[in-house]
């Protein structure tokens, strides 16, 4: 089996993540109004957010990639399962390290051990526990198929990191509010709404372009594995 | 007046902007090194 050369799709997305990336960037720094009552540091919410978004739809789809390898027991789930998780901890650690930034002059500390800051802090442990796991497993088979059981059930801390902050009492803002719930969210005006959803988008096609690259490495890794063998 | 969090702002982006790019570099050595560990199992066999 060889590594087959780089699809013109993922130069694609390499380049269109990187452009919008920088967009964005701008978009937020520059075009973007400064909250009231945060001053020029609440402009980190926009990537904190969609970083977190990152995370859970990488582990949402690390778990649909187990089912698959449980389904059909081939190994290419397995690559994207593993390569979702990946990705997905880098994502969750951004969420929570630019969400410390945020929080020291808003909340005058780095951390509070409030529901949400929590699960989220669980939601990375828990996956990052999946590594030890695998690492302590020989055979390709069994790391495989413990691995994606593993994900399935752990992808339950995904709900329940994103609806902490409605089931739980919290001082993390609620974002994405409906009616009654929203007490606590922004006031976003249609700019910031604009760079939110503009980041939203940024991240996914991050994800998906890391994924595709870790898939490739997992794929290349194989091979090596199966050559040695 | 805003409050004067400009200091904060700059550590948030800095923190993301170079973890993401950490794990592209990370990405690359990987790569490198598979590729690397890939020609050298391919003389052995």
């Amino acid at each position: 089996m060889t590594l087959h050369k780089k699809p013109s799709l993922l130069s694609i997305l390499d380049i269109l993540s990187i452009l919008l990336f920088t967009a964005v960037l701008i978009l937020i720094l520059f075009f973007t109004p400064t909250e009231l009552t945060m001053g020029p540091v609440q402009k980190v919410f926009y990537f904190h957010v969609a970083s977190a978004w990152g995370g859970m739809l990488s582990f949402i789809l690390a778990a649909a990639a187990g089912i698959g390898y449980l389904v059909t027991r081939k190994v290419r789930w397995d690559w994207l399962s593993l390569s979702s998780v990946e990705v997905g901890l880098v994502f969750g650690l951004i969420a929570i390290l630019s969400g410390m930034i945020w929080a020291q002059p808003i909340w005058n500390t780095w951390w509070v051990w409030d529901p949400r800051l929590t699960t989220t802090a669980i939601m990375e442990i828990i996956y990052l526990a999946y590594f030890i796991l695998r690492s302590g497993l020989d055979t390709p088979e069994t790391r495989a198929r413990l691995g994606a059981v593993y994900v399935i059930v752990s992808v339950i801390t995904v709900p329940l990191t994103f609806f902490s902050i409605r089931l739980f009492r919290t001082i993390h803002p609620v974002v994405i509010a409906t009616g009654g719930d929203g007490g606590s969210a922004f006031n976003m005006t249609p700019r910031m709404l604009l760079a939110f959803i503009a980041s939203l988008v940024v991240f996914t096609l991050i994800l998906a372009d890391l994924v595709w690259h870790r898939y490739r490495l997992a794929q290349l890794q194989n091979t090596i594995e199966e050559e040695v063998n | 007046m805003f409050p004067n969090t400009m200091s904060n702002m700059i550590l948030g982006f800095g923190v993301i902007v170079g973890f993401l790019l950490l794990y592209v570099l990370s990405l690359v050595v990987r790569f490198r090194r598979a590729k690397i560990n890939r020609g050298i199992s391919d003389k052995t066999s």
